[in-house]
């Protein structure tokens, strides 16, 4: 469920980076040219899902690791300590 | 504050997708769209918004339940859910009601069951100790009207007591006095009787013996410190601890 979740932010994250390129890519702005409406919205609110997923899923996958760091924890405080001779 | 950080972070975004998608839907209404392709502009719009509306829904579900999971197993929520106990309760309920359902016997009902069931063994187990023959057994009713008894058993009649502190020792009745512990010439000299030549051993072998009764034939009786050791032969004495246990 949680590689799922991540997906999903991950998804979001993608769709915004395709928000910013769309008018590029369907060109309905044409280089050069004053910014429509159409493309000034859609690179706007594409900066924001871009921006908002990427450190939402950086967010997650910290919160995972320190999970797991949290459940090696008690693993590993009982094992013996290798010495390096 | 992390783990509150990680799953608030992915449903804030979930949610702010959601909006995005909405915001996407209706930008080319609102703003009415104008350009090179007014209407493929629309179009790509509306497109992205409804797989980002389908996208963060997801994300937003999958984010709730990693979320409920996460506080099952810290424990803040109950193991089972509402539903679910609401129908577990539901379904004892009817079984009750149907009186299906599975109670836990009463001890002393079963104590007064077992009683009743094992009166008559009891009952015939003092009066015929040995089965003699096929005699029938007495019937029901006349044995359990009377309570039966149960003779207390004595193993210890049989067993010694053990014994703690040294006795004084007694040779068993009959039995000689003690003498000297002594070589067989020197026996047979106090005897009167003259030792063997060493030089002709087997001379006994050729004196011809009486013939005596095989009755009379026992071994004698020891005497002595030769008593002592016989009693004690074939006996081990172990002191364990403090040296109150015996084994033999």
């Amino acid at each position: 469920m949680n590689r799922l979740a991540l997906g999903g932010l991950a998804a979001i994250f993608a769709i915004g980076g395709w928000l910013i390129a769309a008018p590029f890519v369907l060109h309905f702005q044409a280089p050069g040219a004053p910014w429509t409406n159409a493309a000034r919205i859609d690179i706007v609110t594409g900066a924001i899902l871009v921006l908002a997923g990427f450190s939402a899923f950086f967010t997650a996958l910290a919160g995972r690791i320190r999970e797991l760091y949290a459940e090696a924890g008690p693993r590993t405080a009982n094992e013996p300590v290798p010495v390096a001779e | 504050m992390g783990l509150l950080a990680r799953y608030m972070s992915g449903l804030c975004v979930a949610v702010l997708g959601l909006c995005a998608a909405g915001w996407l839907v209706l930008a080319p209404v609102a703003f009415g769209y104008r350009g090179l392709a007014p209407h493929q502009t629309a179009l790509a719009d509306r497109a992205t918004g409804g797989g980002l509306a389908v996208v963060s829904l997801l994300t937003l579900v999958f984010w709730a339940i990693a979320w409920r999971r996460k506080l099952r197993a810290d424990g803040v929520l109950p193991r089972i859910s509402r539903r679910r106990a609401r129908r577990e309760e539901r379904d004892v309920r009817r079984q009750a009601a149907a009186g299906q359902a599975e109670s836990t016997p009463d001890p002393a009902q079963v104590l007064s069951e077992l009683r009743a069931l094992l009166l008559p063994l009891l009952a015939e187990s003092p009066a015929a100790p040995e089965p003699a023959g096929p005699e029938p057994a007495a019937p029901g009713p006349a044995v359990t009207a009377e309570p039966v008894v149960v003779p207390e058993l004595h193993h210890h009649g049989a067993v010694p007591e053990p014994r703690s502190e040294l006795e004084p020792f007694r040779l068993p009745e009959g039995a000689p006095e003690a003498s000297k512990p002594d070589d067989g010439d020197t026996a047979e000299a106090a005897a009167g009787q003259p030792a063997e030549p060493d030089s002709y051993p087997f001379a006994a072998a050729l004196v011809p013996v009486p013939a005596v009764p095989l009755d009379q034939l026992t071994p004698p009786a020891p005497s002595g410190i030769a008593a002592i050791e016989s009693m004690l032969a074939g006996t081990e004495l172990s002191m364990v601890g403090c040296g109150e246990e015996e084994t033999w």
